[in-house]
């Protein structure tokens, strides 16, 4: 069941009165029934690997709790990590290694190999991981009580594409009887309807255009290219923060907190500061549970730019199956490492240009060009392989200029025009949200100027939104990964 | 305080859910799709029943394009003096010609109803097609009976953009022009009566091609809609006219028509197969066929001749119509043949 899907807001709908109608103590547990159910869409198969995730940890957990000896402790830990991992990259890589293998050495008739992932597993695997290493660092207790651990693990608003949440946030969340709050299913509904009008409105448009140049770039000129890879970072941003708006506008109505992954990713001076804002969950996990166990920056600095790119390699095979995935990690992960290396030199060219840091140009530029820098690994992720990517990004140059019309391209002028617009309204809400709390600011606006407002974006969701039975490509990005 | 807070909170989420739902009917209208113009003008076709005056047609023919196709009621009211319409829409499932027959039931009394027996186990599972289930859900009048046809007969998934046409439609924004609002539906009468006029011949059908039955193999959800059709025309004691239209044919065609003359039979409900009477009616096998499962107009004048004499063979019919409808169909009428004499 998709976010977007009809079903969905059925499912919801039903889900939040039966929350708030059954007795306080009932809550947690519609809450828990609700994320089974949600899960139950995806199939038993699905199911299986969740609940071996589930036991796994949990057991292994409260296993940790009782052994004294520190070696044996860390045996266990392994032990459960790399059977989870390894069953997460089973299932990602098994199928592919194999055609490999079978192509090769010339098998001509080829097993029936899928490419089938349980739903969400790359997510909740790393949520899983992240609660047993936690038991273990001794930062929380193991969890005695199963269908809280099963609540936080199954929580429907995240299983799919995230935030990746951690225990010791969600625990007391998830399980609290959380009160009818007007304000607070307000703001939810308002987050939501934000979500909807980034996923439905511009990132389903731009597919469309980003999807056909894609596809046969070599039909194209340099230009069209440009505008389609631009269009492509700007299509997986509203997606997947989309996506992550609408979860956390769920989860607000529930009374339940989660994380914000992003914080205006495009507005980043640097590529530290792109990952700083760009899937922070995922991020922070990286550096807490991959990053900081390799020794971090403590074991001097050559060492800590290898474990920079160690992060950004797994980062990379975290997100797909292929090359261009793993190039597209060490492309940031070797941004990242060249910046730091840079930094001091960069430092002085500015005390001696006496340049100060603060100054807006300097920042529009370094804007700008981490933008170009984050779009280019972009092609990469958004390409079928690693060759595709480079002749795309080397055909730009080759007549850049053409009497194409951009009309042409699967959106007509007025849904051009209609995109453009949405794409002006993402940006001053951007820049208002950088400065101000938006949505208590809206809430202080009059009734006659807050109502048609809300209108404006509900009714631009229904009617210019692209979703519905006529349009196939209305999963979210990053629920493949 | 709080209560009042509450109560107010209440009261403003429900008037902006009034005020959003209202604000939603105008691109409804404007964007929804309409088959106003052309020969397959269904929305003008089955708009155009509910314009008729209460009681005061005595045959209404369901099923698919195959009935839209072989029968004229402008000719049956010229030749017979019967007022008829045909209430089809394209690859129209028996399940939705069972809600078409409840609806068509609200306002009219017939002395037969003639239900065409091509979608009877046409396709052996009924696959859903979109278009199939727009063009005859959307331009029923919304009722109980359209509720209950969508409930029952679109698949779970498709279910909401059939109760919210928008949901559907909404892309229709990018295309939009002011003239699609001059082109709504505004309550005309269709003059053909759901007749649909195709004047062209194409390829005809092999009508001495040999058929082998050798497996009867029938869809059980046509089969209990066909037993909800029988019982309800039963209670209301309007006798059941099944009817094949002339048609190419083919194993499977004739394993559920071999089946349907035997259920007929045995339940007492009238059966026409017009394949056997190809000679009889002077029907033009290169002439008379619009494609090889439908005829033309020419091969449609003949076969409502024939089911004319059918008809009033078997039906004793009132023709006690009012001076308003008689006028109306007059007037039809002469519409036809000014169509068809062009």
């Amino acid at each position: 069941m998709s976010y977007v899907a009809y079903s969905f807001i059925s499912f919801i709908t039903i889900s939040l009165f039966l929350y708030f109608l059954l007795p306080l103590k009932a809550r947690k547990y519609v809450l828990l029934v609700s994320s089974l159910v949600f899960y139950s869409f995806a199939g038993l198969d699905d199911f299986f690997f969740v609940l071996i995730t589930m036991m796994t940890t949990y057991l292994g957990a409260r296993r940790l709790t009782v052994i004294s000896s520190i070696k044996r402790k860390k045996r266990l830990l392994m032990y459960i990590i790399f059977f989870n991992l390894g069953v997460l990259l089973c299932l990602k890589f098994g199928g592919p290694t194999l055609s490999l293998i079978e192509t090769l050495i010339g098998v001509e008739e080829h097993l029936p190999l899928s490419l089938w992932m349980p739903l969400g597993i790359s997510f909740y695997t790393l949520q899983a991981v992240s609660y047993l290493v936690d038991v273990y660092r001794n930062k929380i207790k193991a969890e005695v009580n199963l269908l809280k651990y099963a609540s936080y693990l199954l929580y429907f608003p995240t299983i799919v594409q995230g935030p990746i949440t951690r225990y010791k946030e969600m625990k007391d969340q998830i399980w609290s009887a959380h009160r009818f709050n007007y304000k607070r299913v307000k703001f939810g509904g308002q987050l939501m309807v934000w979500g909807f009008f980034k996923k439905l409105v511009i990132a389903n448009h731009l597919a469309i255009f980003v999807d056909g140049v894609f596809n046969e770039y070599t039909n194209y000129s340099g230009s069209i290219v440009l505008i389609a890879c631009i269009f492509y970072s700007f299509q997986i941003y509203t997606d997947f923060s989309g996506c992550v708006d609408i979860c956390r506008g769920i989860s607000q109505m529930y009374g339940i907190d989660l994380m914000n992954n992003f914080e205006h990713p495009y507005f980043a001076v640097s590529i530290k500061d792109f990952w700083r804002r760009w899937h922070i969950s995922l991020s922070s996990w990286l550096r807490d549970y991959v990053y900081i166990p390799l020794g971090g920056n403590r074991k001097g600095e050559i060492r800590k730019y290898l474990h920079i790119l160690i992060v950004f390699f797994v980062s990379g095979i975290w997100h797909g199956v292929g090359y261009h995935y793993i190039v597209w990690g060490l492309l940031h992960g070797s941004l990242q490492v060249l910046s730091d290396f840079f930094q001091p030199m960069k430092h002085k060219c500015y005390q001696l240009l006496h340049i100060s840091k603060e100054n807006l140009l300097i920042k529009m530029f370094q804007i700008v060009i981490t933008f170009m820098l984050v779009t280019v690994a972009w092609v990469f992720f958004r390409s079928p392989n690693t060759k595709g990517a480079i002749d795309m990004l080397l055909s730009i140059p080759h007549s850049f200029f053409s009497y194409e019309s951009l009309f042409e391209l699967g959106l007509n002028q007025r849904e051009f025009k209609v995109l453009l617009f949405s794409l002006l309204i993402l940006l001053v809400v951007s820049l208002l949200q950088e400065k101000i709390q938006l949505r208590e600011w809206i809430e202080k606006l009059p009734i006659y100027i807050r109502w048609p407002l809300y209108l404006f974006a509900l009714y631009s969701i229904i009617i210019v939104g692209v979703y519905g039975s006529g349009y196939d490509a209305s999963a979210f990005i990053y629920m493949q990964f | 305080m709080k209560i009042k807070q509450s109560v107010r909170d209440f009261v403003r989420t429900i008037c902006f859910l009034c005020i959003f739902l209202a604000g939603l009917t105008l691109p409804s209208y404007a964007l929804k799709r309409e088959t106003v113009k052309g020969q397959w003008n269904y929305t003008t076709k089955v708009g155009g029943f509910y314009q008729q005056e209460d009681n005061s047609i005595e045959v209404i023919a369901l099923g698919s394009s195959h009935m839209y196709c072989s029968m004229i009621p402008n000719e049956l009211w010229n030749s017979a003096g019967i007022n008829s319409y045909i209430l089809a829409t394209q690859e129209q499932e028996l399940s939705m010609t069972y809600y078409y027959l409840r609806e068509a039931l609200k306002t009219q009394t017939p002395k037969v109803i003639i239900l065409e027996t091509h979608m009877f186990n046409f396709y052996k599972k009924n696959v859903f097609k979109d278009a199939v289930g727009s063009n005859a859900i959307e331009p029923m009048r919304w009722s109980f009976n359209k509720l209950e046809m969508i409930q029952n007969v679109i698949p779970s998934e498709n279910r909401y953009e059939f109760y919210v046409p928008l949901l559907k439609y909404h892309s229709n924004w990018s295309t939009w022009k002011q003239k699609d609002l001059e082109e709504r539906y505004q309550g005309e009468m269709d003059p053909y009566r759901g007749f649909v006029f195709l004047t062209q011949t194409g390829d005809y059908p092999d009508m001495d091609k040999e058929v082998t039955i050798d497996d009867v193999d029938i869809n059980e959800q046509d089969l209990t809609y066909l037993e909800k059709i029988i019982a309800l025309l039963k209670e209301k004691d309007i006798p059941l006219l099944l009817f094949h239209a002339p048609s190419g044919t083919d194993d499977r065609l004739a394993s559920s028509l071999a089946y349907l003359k035997e259920y007929a039979q045995e339940n007492d409900v009238m059966f026409l197969d017009a394949n056997e009477y190809i000679e009889e009616m002077e029907i033009d096998i290169q002439q008379d066929f619009f494609d090889p499962g439908h005829l033309n107009v020419y091969g449609a004048q003949k076969q409502t001749n024939f089911l004319s004499s059918y008809l009033q063979h078997y039906i004793k019919f009132d023709k006690a119509y009012s001076l308003t409808t008689r006028n109306q169909l007059q007037q039809e009428y002469e519409y036809y043949l000014s169509e068809f004499s062009e």
